[in-house]
C-alpha cells in the first residue's frame, strides 16, 4: 500500500506544508509536522517542503496495454438527433488527435442513430463504429453498459470520452466499472502528454477554487465525461468522409429496466444542462407573481430557467430548476441571474468559465465578486424592457 | 425489505476559501456533515422500511471520526450502521471505492434495494453508485425523484432526465441514486440519540472483507491526482450602466456575443 511519512531529521517544523494540504490533513505536534488519517496520498504537500522532509511511496503499478489506439467518442442519440456534447467531444477529440496522431472514432448504438453516421464523419470522426440494432434505439442504463464494454473490449481503444449528460453521467461509470479503469468526472481541460502519451485530465475540484489534474496511468481505456458547452464543436463539413464499421455485441433482454413513459418538461422546455443561455432568478425578483415574465423572457432568449435554493424552497419553481450544491450543475455559455445574492452553494452549480451577467438591487450582492457584468437595477423594469426587445424567434415543435 | 444505504462524511463547505495573498487554502473550522443528498437516501429508506417492514444499514467507508456521523444516521432511525476504516482503504478514487462497498454489501447478505444520494458534494462525480451497482451485478437507476410502489420483486420510480421525467419498473435487487426532490428528511429525535448512543457500530477491516488488497484504496484506483492549482482569475467585471433600455440593449448584445448567435429579428 501507499505510505506517506514526515522524516523527524528533516524537518523544522516550519508549517509550510500545512496550508498545501487540500484535506487539512497535517497539524503539528511540537516542533514537527504530523499527518493524520484524512491524508489521501494525494502528494500536495511534498513539493511544499523545502527540506524534502516529506516522503510519499506510491505501490508498484502495473503496464498499461500497449496495443490500445484511438480516441472514442460516444455518439448520445435522442429524439432523432445526436446530443450537441456529441459533436463537441468529436472536435476536441480531433484536436487530441493532432497530438498523438490516433483515429477519432464515433461510436453509435442503435438502428435510426447508426443511419446519421455521415453527420459524425462531418464533425470530424475518422471512423463510424455502429451496432445498428433496434434493441437499443432508445437509451438504456443496462444495456448501452454492455454494449459499450463489449466494442471497448472488441477494439481496444485508448481514450473514451462520453457527454456529461445526465444518461452520459450514469453509464460511463457502470462502464469503467466493468473494465475496472479509471473515470474522470466533468473534465475542463483534456491534453495528451507527448512524452508520456498520457491524457492528463483537468476538472475543478473542491467546489471550484482548486483545479486537478488527473492521470489514468495504468487502465485503458482512459475514460473522461466532459459536460455540454465545454469544448468546441469543428464547423460540420459535409464532404469529409471516414469510414462506416458495423459491429455486433451480444445482449440479454432487459426484463430488469424498464422505461413506462417519458414526459417531456413543456413551456420553458429547453433542457437546463444543455442550453446556451440560461436565466437563474432568486428571491430577488420579489414575488411568485412575476415568473411569467421570466419565462417569458427565457422563451424569447432561447434560454433554460434556473432557479435558487431559496426559490425553489418557497414553492415559485419545481425543484428540476435548482441550480446548486443539492440541485443541478449547469454549463450554458451565459448564466443571466436576477436577484440571486450569490451564496456560495448556488455558484457551485455552475461550471468553469460560464460567463455572469448579474442584476441585483443589492449593489454588495456576492454575486458581483463572480460576475462579468454587474448591474445594479430592479429587476423587474429590466426584464421587461428585454422582454420587448427580444423578438421571440419561432420555434420548431420539440420531436418526441 | 433489506435496504443499504451508502452515506458519506463531506465537509460542510465544499468551496475552499483562499488566502487572497498567498493563494493557499484557510482550512480553519471546517465541520463535516453527512452529504445532503445521502439524507435523502436514508430518509427514503426509513419511508419504505415503515410503509414495507424490513430493516436499513448504513454504510460508509471513511475515518474513524466518521462514526459521528453514523450516530447521527441511527438517531435518525437506521437499524445499524458499518464502518469501513482501515489506513489501506485510503486514497480511493471512485472505482476502488465501489470495490470496497461492493464487498461490504455482500458480507451483508441479502439486500433488496441500495440507495445512495445521486453524488457527494466534495467530489461532485456522481460515479460511485453506477460502479458499486455494476460490481455487485444488479441495475442500477440516477437521479430519481419519487418512488411510486415497491413490491417484492420490482419498484416503480420518476427519474428526472435532461429532457424531464421518466417513469421506471425496476427488478430488485437495484441500487437507486436519488436527488432532493424525493423527500424532507426528518430531524435525528432526543430519544433517537440516547437509542443511538447505546448501539454498537460495526467497524470493519480489510481482513473483515472478501475483497483483493491490490484493488483497494491507493494501489487499487486506476486514476491519480498528480497536481492540483488555482485557476488563473482573468476575470476584468464591467459595470453595464445607463438608462433602462440602454442596460437592457447592452445585456442583449452581450448574449449574442458570448453565445455567437445572430442577431434576432
Amino acid at each position: 500500500m501507499a505510505e506517506i511519512c514526515i522524516l523527524p531529521e528533516k524537518c523544522v517544523g516550519c508549517r509550510k506544508c500545512l496550508p498545501a494540504c487540500p484535506y487539512g490533513a497535517i497539524s503539528m505536534q511540537g516542533r514537527m509536522a504530523v499527518i493524520s488519517e484524512a491524508c489521501v496520498f494525494c502528494g500536495a504537500c511534498v513539493p511544499a517542503c523545502r527540506y524534502e522532509a516529506i516522503e510519499l511511496r506510491l505501490p508498484q503499478t502495473v503496464q498499461p496495454n500497449p496495443q490500445a489506439r484511438g480516441i472514442w467518442v460516444f455518439a448520445e442519440f435522442f429524439a432523432g438527433q445526436f446530443k450537441p456534447v456529441t459533436f463537441e467531444l468529436l472536435g476536441e477529440a480531433r484536436r487530441l488527435a493532432a497530438s498523438s496522431s490516433e483515429p477519432v472514432c464515433a461510436i453509435v448504438l442503435g438502428e435510426q442513430a447508426a443511419q446519421s453516421y455521415r453527420q459524425l464523419w462531418a464533425y470530424g470522426a475518422d471512423e463510424v463504429l455502429a451496432v445498428p440494432t433496434a434493441k437499443l434505439d432508445q437509451r438504456d442504463e443496462l444495456l448501452y453498459p454492455l454494449a459499450l464494454a463489449q466494442l471497448v473490449q472488441a477494439y481496444q481503444p485508448s481514450i473514451f470520452l462520453i457527454g456529461g449528460t445526465g444518461f452520459g453521467r450514469s453509464i460511463a461509470p457502470r462502464i469503467a466499472s466493468r473494465l475496472e479503469t479509471g473515470l474522470t468526472a466533468d473534465c475542463t481541460r483534456l491534453e495528451i502528454d507527448t512524452q508520456s502519451g498520457l491524457l492528463h485530465q483537468t476538472r475543478p475540484a473542491f467546489g471550484g477554487n482548486l483545479m486537478a489534474t488527473i492521470l489514468c496511468r495504468n487502465r485503458r481505456p482512459q475514460m473522461a465525461t466532459v459536460r455540454p458547452h465545454v469544448m468546441q464543436p469543428l464547423a460540420p463539413n459535409i464532404n469529409r468522409r471516414g469510414s462506416l464499421t458495423y459491429a455486433e455485441v451480444r445482449l440479454p433482454e432487459n426484463h430488469l429496466i424498464q422505461q413506462l413513459d417519458l414526459r417531456l418538461t413543456t413551456s420553458d422546455s429547453l433542457s437546463l444542462e444543455s442550453a446556451e443561455i440560461v436565466i437563474g432568478i432568486g428571491r430577488g425578483i420579489g414575488s411568485p407573481r412575476s415568473l411569467p415574465l421570466f419565462q417569458d423572457l427565457a422563451k424569447a432568449l432561447g434560454a433554460g430557467l434556473a432557479a435558487s435554493r431559496a426559490v425553489v424552497d418557497l414553492g415559485w419553481l419545481p425543484y428540476v430548476h435548482q441550480v446548486g450544491q443539492t440541485g443541478i450543475t449547469i454549463a450554458p455559455k451565459v448564466y443571466l441571474a436576477f436577484g440571486i445574492s450569490g451564496a456560495v452553494q448556488h455558484l457551485t452549480g455552475l461550471a468553469e468559465g460560464t460567463y455572469i451577467i448579474a442584476v441585483n438591487k443589492d449593489p454588495h450582492a456576492p454575486i458581483f465578486q463572480v460576475a462579468d457584468e454587474r448591474v445594479v437595477a430592479d429587476c423587474i423594469p429590466l426584464a421587461e424592457a428585454m422582454l420587448s426587445m427580444a423578438k421571440p424567434k419561432p420555434k420548431p415543435e420539440r420531436p418526441v | 425489505m433489506e435496504i443499504v444505504v451508502c452515506v458519506k462524511q463531506v465537509p460542510a463547505t465544499t468551496r475552499v476559501q483562499l488566502d487572497p495573498r498567498t493563494r493557499t487554502i484557510i482550512r480553519e473550522g471546517v465541520e463535516l456533515m453527512l452529504n445532503p443528498f445521502d439524507a435523502y437516501a436514508l430518509e427514503e429508506a426509513l419511508r419504505l422500511r415503515e410503509a414495507h417492514g424490513g430493516t436499513v444499514s448504513v454504510l460508509t467507508m471513511g475515518i474513524p471520526s466518521a462514526a459521528v456521523m453514523l450516530r447521527e444516521a441511527l438517531a435518525m432511525g437506521a437499524d445499524q450502521a458499518i464502518l469501513l476504516t482501515d489506513r489501506r482503504f485510503a486514497g480511493a478514487d471512485t472505482l476502488a471505492t465501489a470495490t470496497t462497498l461492493a464487498a461490504a454489501i455482500r458480507k451483508l447478505g441479502t439486500v433488496d434495494l441500495i440507495l445512495c444520494g445521486r453524488q457527494a458534494i466534495d467530489g461532485d462525480t456522481a460515479q460511485v453508485g453506477p460502479e458499486l451497482a455494476e460490481k455487485l451485478g444488479i441495475p442500477h437507476t440516477t437521479a430519481i425523484s419519487k418512488i411510486e410502489q415497491v413490491s417484492t420483486e420490482s419498484l416503480i420510480c420518476q427519474k428526472m432526465v435532461d429532457e424531464g421525467y421518466a417513469r421506471l419498473r425496476v427488478q430488485l435487487p437495484a441500487l437507486l441514486t436519488v436527488v432532493k426532490e424525493i423527500n424532507t428528511p426528518r430531524f435525528p429525535t432526543l430519544a433517537g440519540f440516547r437509542r443511538a448512543q447505546k448501539s454498537d457500530i460495526l467497524i470493519w477491516k480489510v481482513e473483515d472483507l472478501d475483497v483483493d488488497p491490490g484493488r483497494i484504496g491507493l494501489e487499487g484506483s486506476p486514476t491519480q491526482v498528480i497536481s492540483t492549482f488555482v485557476p488563473e482569475q482573468h476575470k476584468t467585471s464591467i459595470v453595464v450602466e445607463g438608462t433602462l433600455s440602454e442596460i437592457a440593449s447592452q445585456i442583449l448584445a452581450s448574449l449574442q456575443q458570448q453565445t455567437g448567435r445572430e442577431q434576432h429579428g
